[in-house]
């Protein structure tokens, strides 16, 4: 029993900040995030009581934590709330020097590349985080999206493409 | 290969997934590297403000002017149509309201049966009994005139009633 609570803690310790950097994205939402990625590991916690160090635990987090985030966002006062009070909080972040103009710019890009993040499928933006940002394999990306490597290569292409213009948009 | 590569083979190739036949003109092509190098610093610059700065975050509930003035006044004028259809068909029916002609006859039929109807009298509740006095003044004529009532030939209540208020 001691063992089984060790390596539940070396997990927890090993894939946290992923688990959450997963839903923070997904969400958009810190709040959410913390409270999806605690249910995503109560889920570990049982899995593992029943399972031991049998299953590969990377890819069954990823893989609970992507699907936990659709549940969050099907859910429908979840829906409600993002469309009627949605606001953009601006984060006060130490200018590093720049001037006026450049603050002001950078500040726009940033909210305009999250809001064209946010403007993608839900699947485009799974398939954009674990390929792209998370950096897994395409077939892995597939396996755990249950879709085809080829649906996941198109998916990533209108991702990048929608991304890229929101950001030459202010170029 | 001579022909440039497209996004998607540009893609590829940052994603290490181009054929060898792609990342042999990349290399070659300064076209191609100048687009894929734009392709780099893009995505790089995506990476950092996804994975660097906040999500954009619920702060307020703040509703829009729509909801602000819309909503509520729609919602209150439905609740009031709600109200009074739910009043309207609870209340009772009100009497029909008669016209004057009806009035009129009706009123006249009344006086008419009150002045000559004659059938009914029997209806009328009789006097079972009339005062002494009276019963014997109708009976045997005035028994007293006034002359006599002050000269104290007569001493009954009647002639005094008729007698002291006439004078």
């Amino acid at each position: 029993m001691a063992e089984r609570a060790t390596e539940y803690d070396e997990l927890y310790r090993a894939h946290h900040a992923q688990v959450l950097r997963l839903c923070r994205l997904l969400l958009s939402d810190p709040d959410e995030a913390d409270d999806v990625s605690q249910e995503v590991f109560l889920k570990l916690f049982r899995q593992h009581q029943l399972s031991g160090n049998t299953i590969a635990w990377g890819p069954w987090l990823t893989r609970v934590t992507v699907n936990a985030c659709r549940d969050r966002r099907r859910s429908g006062w979840w829906k409600w709330w993002r469309e009627h009070h949605q606001t953009f909080e601006e984060a006060e972040f130490p200018g590093h020097g720049r001037t006026p103009e450049q603050e002001v710019l950078s500040r726009e890009r940033r909210r305009e590349v999250w809001r064209s993040f946010q403007q993608l499928s839900s699947r485009q933006q799974e398939v954009f985080v674990l390929r792209h940002l998370e950096g897994f394999p395409t077939a892995e990306v597939a396996e755990i999206l249950g879709v085809s490597p080829g649906s996941i290569k198109r998916h990533l292409y209108r991702a990048v493409h929608q991304m890229r213009k929101a950001l030459g948009g202010l170029q | 290969m001579n022909r440039c590569l497209s996004k998607r083979a540009l893609l590829r190739a940052y994603l290490k997934e181009a054929s060898g036949a792609e990342h042999a003109h990349l290399r070659l092509c300064v076209d191609c590297a100048g687009r894929y190098d734009a392709l780099v610093d893009d995505l790089h610059a995506i990476d950092a403000i996804l994975t660097t700065t906040p999500p954009p975050a619920v702060v307020t509930r703040r509703l829009s002017r729509w909801h602000m003035g819309w909503a509520p006044a729609a919602a209150f004028v439905v609740l009031l149509a709600a109200v009074a259809s739910v009043i309207s068909l609870h209340r009772p029916a009100p009497p029909p309201v008669p016209s004057r002609s009806t009035n009129v006859s009706a009123f006249a039929a009344d006086v008419s049966l009150a002045l000559f109807a004659s059938a009914d009298a029997s209806d009328f509740p009789q006097i079972e009994s009339a005062p002494s006095d009276l019963g014997a003044a109708l009976e045997a004529g005035w028994a007293c005139t006034q002359d006599g009532y002050f000269n104290g030939e007569c001493n009954d209540q009647l002639s005094m009633l008729l007698f002291e208020e006439s004078d």
